[in-house]
């Protein structure tokens, strides 16, 4: 399980440009060394920082419409916060058929850039 | 011998019985009935009174013109007058009954002291009725009151009214006493607009110069309305002048139009035919530029009297907008060039045929085939794809309505009507490339039935009490699905000593269709949608208490009105729906309640050389959906708490006319973003930068407010045709009215809210002419 935990910021900051989200910016926003808690089934896991702002547990187990509560403290500011969700079922892929567009129209020149789009078949949500 | 007795004993008896008078056969009872006409046109007259000043009686006519007074036999001297009109006086020998025309000669002179007592009937009628919350917009001002780039537009005059807020600036939005836009049902000669804009709402579709009479209801509902729940306003047009040949028209900034009206059989058959077009765009494109954009109107009529018991009428109405844009792109990675043709076609049209007959002197009909269309087209063509999507609702229906004159100060109205409503939305057809994102359909065709039956009585009592009330039933039938309501109506006014009155009324309304629209904006791909199985109808029901008086020293009449409103199974958008060309719109809304309260204050005086009025709105509105806003109640989107509007035309002279309009409105809600935070993307490369919401409609935009002008100068009179100068200015201390708030850079490259306006000062010049 992953959870990013970040400090939301004034909408005069400007940062809805995203070249404006600087190495700096993300520092002040991104919420580091914080106590990070999944509590689910009567049980509770700390979650570990990867990188700043992300916190992740490998052993989660992921249950069809579970209850998840999440708890961070940050103990450089004092804020607490919880939520709670309910996990969802996996979407289950019958068939994936990805169609190779490149956006110069041609196939096969190295200069292009490919994109693909993953069609979803079958039944899912 | 036997007949001389009888005569004796019939002499004795209507001299020593006076207390049997009335019911006697010396005091029969006759009915004197007829219509009243304009002398110049032939057009009848709406709301013309006819008074015997002695008794104190007399009636008003109808919407077509006519009038039945039933009366004891004797002699009368009646004054019949009607606003704009010289004021006739006739002797009537009641002996038995008697139908008798009377025809007006308009004012050619507006004296001061002509006009004020033009307006004295209607004003006593005004004060004393029980119907509250209905307003007659005075058509006379239409033409000199200001408008946005001198554009006079019925609508703009409306939304001055006490109770109606406006939406954007601008637009002709109407959220009457708290309700939504799609809750005004908007009739011009009975038939539904559902449509009422041009240019993405900033000019209604009615050509002022069409129209004859224009009244808003907008609480204490007659039984004859339904099908909307927060106001009617019920548009009439002219006839046609049945006894000579007049041309007028306008031209303006924006656009030009022209009416022609006559007589093909004097006294008996006339027409009139009116069209208005925009030519920006063609002014442009002689300046070698491109403004892809215009709009017109077609307006017919044709009134013709079959007998002096049958009338038949024919009114047409068509109008588009029309947006055709085509741009070349040069594709460098393949050095060809792509073609843009985009455009859409938004448009109305209605059609009303309806015959009155006179069944009697004391019963009139009036028949009426109604059908109406609205649709949308919206094209697009590039680099081999096309696009093509449209939408449309047509009506078809049959109208009766009875009224049943029974006596002086007794009316009894019946009728019904049925309307089958075609909905066609989202018919798609796509070819080339997007097709993989928009796949053509055929758009589901839903069918509903509409009906409703009503009977009403308008009572006057010999006491202060007047009494008006009535039921509606009404239905909707949708696939398997029948839908019913019980309408009740029910209005009292108790006349106090020195000409004023206590009012009390109810009204219960449903509405059987909604409107979805996603902007604050009229758009071509705004849709109408009937309930469904599991879209219940909207309802409301409003009561109101008011007051009115009328300063007979100043001519002026005061009203005051209190109002609540409670509204259930409103309609709102689930969070994140999805509209675009989806056919399965229903599960994308959810329905809750709402209410409404307010205090209206109306002073306002029709006649004289400064005429105009003052209105105040103290208003209050409020939402409740389980699935916005956490369940909360909030704020509708229009609750704007302090409307205030002053609207004078003062006439210089004969020659000269000055109008002013201030308006002050609260700012309207809404719900800005006031804060950001990010988060991963989907592919774990970056991150996305998302909104951090408000409550619902919790922020409040600034206030604004404006001054309009206009001044009006006439040719002198006399000559075979007439023409006068309109000089105006929008806005003139060009202050931003806001409609939104946005972040943007200042000079300094710092970020700041900033609130938009729209239109800032725009001055004007028009010249109307009429022969």
């Amino acid at each position: 399980m992953l959870v990013s935990l970040t400090r939301s910021f004034s909408t005069l900051e400007g940062a809805s440009q995203l070249d404006s989200l600087t190495e700096e910016f993300l520092n002040k926003i991104q919420v580091q060394d914080a106590v990070v808690t999944i509590s689910y089934q009567g049980k509770t896991e700390t979650l570990r920082m990867i990188s700043p702002g992300i916190y992740a547990s490998a052993n989660t187990l992921q249950t069809d419409f579970g209850t998840y509560t999440l708890y961070a403290h940050d103990p450089q500011t004092g804020e607490k916060i919880t939520a709670a969700s309910v996990m969802q079922p996996q979407v289950r892929f019958v068939r994936v058929e990805p169609d190779i567009v490149y956006a110069d129209g041609e196939v096969g020149q190295t200069s292009a850039t490919p994109s693909a789009m993953i069609r979803r078949c079958g039944t899912g949500i | 011998m036997r007949h001389c007795f009888g005569h004796f004993l019939f002499t004795v008896s209507c001299i020593l019985l006076p207390a049997a008078w009335s019911s006697s056969a010396c005091a029969q009872n006759f009915t004197l009935s007829g219509s009243i006409t304009d002398a110049l046109s032939g057009e009848m007259i709406i709301g013309a009174t006819l008074y015997d000043q002695p008794s104190g009686q007399g009636t008003a006519t109808n919407t077509y013109g006519f009038y039945s007074l039933t009366l004891p036999a004797g002699e009368y001297i009646f004054t019949v007058r009607s606003l704009g009109y010289q004021a006739l006086t006739d002797t009537v020998r009641l002996r038995e009954n008697g139908v008798r025309d009377f025809r007006l000669s308009p004012a050619a002179v507006q004296l001061q002291e002509v006009v004020v007592s033009q307006a004295e009937d209607q004003a006593e009628e005004d004060v004393t009725s029980p119907r509250m919350g209905m307003t007659r917009i005075p058509l006379r001002l239409l033409a000199s009151v200001p408008a946005i780039g001198g554009e006079a537009d019925v609508v703009k005059l409306v939304q001055l009214m006490p109770g109606v807020v406006q939406g954007v600036e601008g637009s002709t939005g109407m959220f009457v006493r708290g309700g939504d836009g799609d809750q005004n049902l908007i009739l011009l000669d009975e038939a539904v607009v559902y449509n009422v804009s041009h240019l993405f709402g900033f000019f209604s579709v009615f050509n002022p110069e069409t129209l004859k009479n224009v009244t808003l209801h907008k609480g204490s509902f007659p039984a004859s309305y339904g099908g909307r729940l927060s106001s009617v306003l019920d548009i009439r047009m002219k006839e046609g002048n049945n006894r000579k040949f007049t041309a007028e028209g306008g031209i303006g900034l924006l656009s030009s139009r022209v009416t022609v009206q006559g007589p093909i059989i004097k006294d008996r058959f006339s027409f009139m035919i009116a069209g208005r077009r925009t030519y920006v765009d063609q002014a442009a494109k002689a300046a070698g530029r491109t403004v892809p954009y215009y709009f017109y109107d077609l307006n017919a009529k044709a009134n013709f009297r079959i007998s002096d018991k049958d009338r038949l009428f024919y009114s047409t109405y068509f109008g588009n907008d029309v947006l055709a844009i085509a741009t070349t792109r040069r594709d460098s990675s393949r050095g060809t060039d792509n073609v843009l043709d985009f455009g859409f076609t938004s448009g109305n049209y209605t059609n009303t045929l309806r015959w009155n007959h006179i069944h009697s002197q004391k019963l009139f009909s009036n028949i009426s085939l109604i059908q109406t269309h609205f649709r949308y087209n919206v094209q697009g063509q590039f680099a081999g794809s096309a696009l093509l999507a449209q939408s449309s609702i047509s009506d078809a229906g049959l109208r009766a309505d009875y009224s049943w004159y029974r006596n002086t100060g007794n009316l009894t109205g019946f009728g019904g009507s049925v309307v089958r409503h075609a909905f066609r939305p989202n018919l798609v057809n796509t070819s080339g490339n997007i097709t993989e994102f928009f796949v053509s359909q055929s758009g589901k065709l839903l069918s509903t039935l509409e009906s409703a039956l009503y009977f009403l009585q308008e009572r006057q009592f010999d006491s202060p009490f007047r009494l008006n009330y009535g039921l509606r039933l009404s239905m909707a039938r949708v696939r398997a699905k029948n839908y019913f309501g019980i309408e009740p109506r029910l209005a009292v006014s108790y006349a106090l000593p020195g000409k004023q009155a206590l009012k009390l009324g109810f009204s219960r309304m449903k509405q059987y269709m909604h409107l979805l629209s996603s902007s604050s904006f009229s758009l071509p791909t705004d849709l109408w949608y009937p309930v469904t199985d599991s879209i219940r109808p909207q309802t409301a029901d409003q009561v109101a208490v008011g007051y009115n008086r009328r300063f007979e020293k100043f001519k002026t009449i005061f009203t005051a009105e209190v109002y609540y409103k409670r509204m259930q199974n409103l309609i709102e958008y689930r969070p994140g729906a999805q509209l675009l060309l989806n056919n399965n719109y229903a599960d994308e809304l959810i329905t809750g309640r709402g209410n409404a309260y307010g205090l209206e204050l109306l002073l306002q005086k029709n006649a004289g050389r400064l005429s105009g009025w003052v209105s105040y709105t103290l208003s209050r509105a409020r939402r409740q959906f389980a699935q916005l806003n956490e369940g909360k109640p909030y704020f509708a989107r229009y609750d704007r708490r302090h409307n205030v509007a002053l609207v004078g035309s003062f006439d210089l002279s004969q020659g000269i006319t000055f109008s002013a309009t201030w308006v002050f409105l609260s700012g309207a809600r809404f719900t800005p973003p006031v804060g950001q935070y990010i988060i991963p993307n989907t592919g774990l490369s970056g991150v996305d930068v998302l909104p951090v919401y408000t409550a619902r409609n919790s922020v409040k935009l600034p206030s604004s407010h404006r001054l309009d002008v206009n001044l009006i100068i006439r040719r002198r009179p006399g000559r075979k045709w007439s023409g006068e100068w309109h000089l105006g200015a929008y806005n003139v201390y060009n202050r931003a009215q806001p409609f939104r708030i946005d972040v943007a850079k200042d000079k300094n490259g710092n970020y700041q809210y900033q609130a938009s306006g729209l239109f800032g000062f725009i001055p004007s010049v028009a010249y109307n002419f009429k022969f």
